[in-house]
């Protein structure tokens, strides 16, 4: 079995190309809307269920923000746990067993393809790069409304050269960031992928697996932990005044 | 751009993707974090309040003991004064008592030694006529005669004389 680098197109509204990981990414987000919601229905001074759950999360996530970003955690807190949630509730969704293994054949180029219903969200680059333009313009339009647009673009424009030949290079490295957090993102958990479907191929398929589940649980925590705290970093050091 | 087409990227998909997280932030920002940083922030008040309410109340637990030792030291000390009062005033009053009980004591002896004395005269009086009653009687008898008023009267009233002193 072998898994293509793009999501599979599975049906289209009207010119709208639904694949497999678009459908995937709605269910994760419902999931994910209803565990918050289900968590804050009814919210006591006296927490109990799944509001325990959520508070320890939300605590543990805010005392690490503040550590970095000070004051200004107030803000970064729902952008850099809603990164967190959100790729760790699809890294996990993902080794879900079905994901992957159900779905259909088709006939492409005279050949049959297997086609699966669902997809890991984050094995799909589209899915990564989407998260890492929401993290980078969400960096900089914090940045400008911290610094004002002077102070945002004095970062990376300075009439001094060799701060004219940094700021140039602050703009690439920016650009680069884009392809910096979404391959990795998306080449952990592709790579995950493949890893379980090999590992689950025909006779290795008992026993032999689990331990690769359980490195995937760990790579699912690690890489969502990783994209937010990137992302908090890039916040907190864009939004800095700068000292030149 | 083969690249990106090997490895599906799509401006369509993109944008889904884009808006999709855009839409996840937006609701769990207003409806999971803001709720519960606001649970935690109250829960951390509360806590810090109920901390200083605790420590009032024991500063006023002390010092309601300290009121209470002095109301009751004070009271202590009330009562002994009242006490020592009420014992003094007793002893006034069966002082005064005494003091009375011995002057109708010493009144009535008066009145009755005086009763007494009276009576002792009176009784004294009925026997010196009765005696001289007597003794008239009897020396009429012995001398058989009648003597004259006056020798009579004499004569009666020696011997009376003498029966009364050895009386």
């Amino acid at each position: 079995m072998e898994i293509s680098l793009a999501a599979e197109k599975i049906f289209s509204i009207g010119p709208i190309p639904i694949t497999n990981t678009i459908l995937t990414t709605w269910i994760v987000t419902i999931i994910l809307i209803a565990t918050a919601y289900v968590a804050t229905k009814k919210v006591a001074l006296v927490p109990t269920g799944l509001q325990n759950v959520a508070e320890a999360a939300i605590e543990a996530f805010q005392d690490l923000v503040f550590s970095v970003a000070g004051q200004k955690t107030r803000v970064f807190l729902p952008i850099v746990a809603s990164f967190f949630f959100f790729i760790l509730f699809g890294n996990y969704f993902g080794i879900l067993p079905g994901i992957g293994s159900i779905g259909f054949f088709l006939h492409h180029n005279g050949k049959e393809v297997f086609v699966p219903l669902f997809r890991s969200i984050n094995s799909d680059l589209n899915t990564t790069v989407a998260l890492a333009l929401v993290s980078l313009f969400t960096t900089h339009y914090l940045a400008i409304r911290y610094l004002g647009l002077g102070g945002y673009l004095g970062k990376f424009v300075s009439v001094n050269p060799i701060f004219f030949f940094v700021g140039l290079m602050e703009i690439v490295s920016e650009i680069t960031k884009i392809f910096s957090l979404s391959f990795r993102l998306f080449g952990n958990i592709y790579a995950g992928e493949v890893l379980l479907t090999t590992a689950s191929t025909r006779l290795f398929a008992f026993i032999i697996p689990i331990p690769f589940y359980f490195l995937e649980l760990l790579v699912g925590f690690v890489q969502a932990l990783i994209f937010a705290m990137l992302t908090l970093v890039f916040m907190v050091i864009l939004t800095q005044k700068s000292e030149h | 751009m083969q690249i990106l087409n090997n490895f599906g990227i799509q401006p369509v998909l993109l944008l889904a993707q884009i808006v999709n997280f855009l839409i996840i932030l937006l609701l769990l920002k207003r409806f999971f974090y803001k709720p519960i940083v606001k649970m935690l922030d109250d829960r951390k008040k509360r806590i810090e309040e109920s901390l200083k309410n605790a420590d009032l109340i024991e500063e006023k637990l002390a010092q309601t003991e300290q009121k209470s030792v002095k109301i009751l030291e004070e009271s202590r000390t009330a009562a002994s004064a009242i006490l020592a009062e009420a014992k003094k005033e007793a002893q006034n009053i069966s002082d005064q008592a005494n003091i009375q009980a011995r002057e109708t004591i010493e009144e009535s002896v008066l009145q009755a030694r005086v009763q007494i004395e009276e009576q002792r005269k009176q009784m004294r009086k009925g026997l010196e006529q009765q005696t001289l009653r007597l003794v008239s009687m009897v020396v009429e008898k012995v001398l058989g005669r009648n003597l004259r008023a006056r020798e009579k009267q004499n004569l009666t009233r020696d011997a009376a004389q003498e029966i009364i002193r050895e009386i």
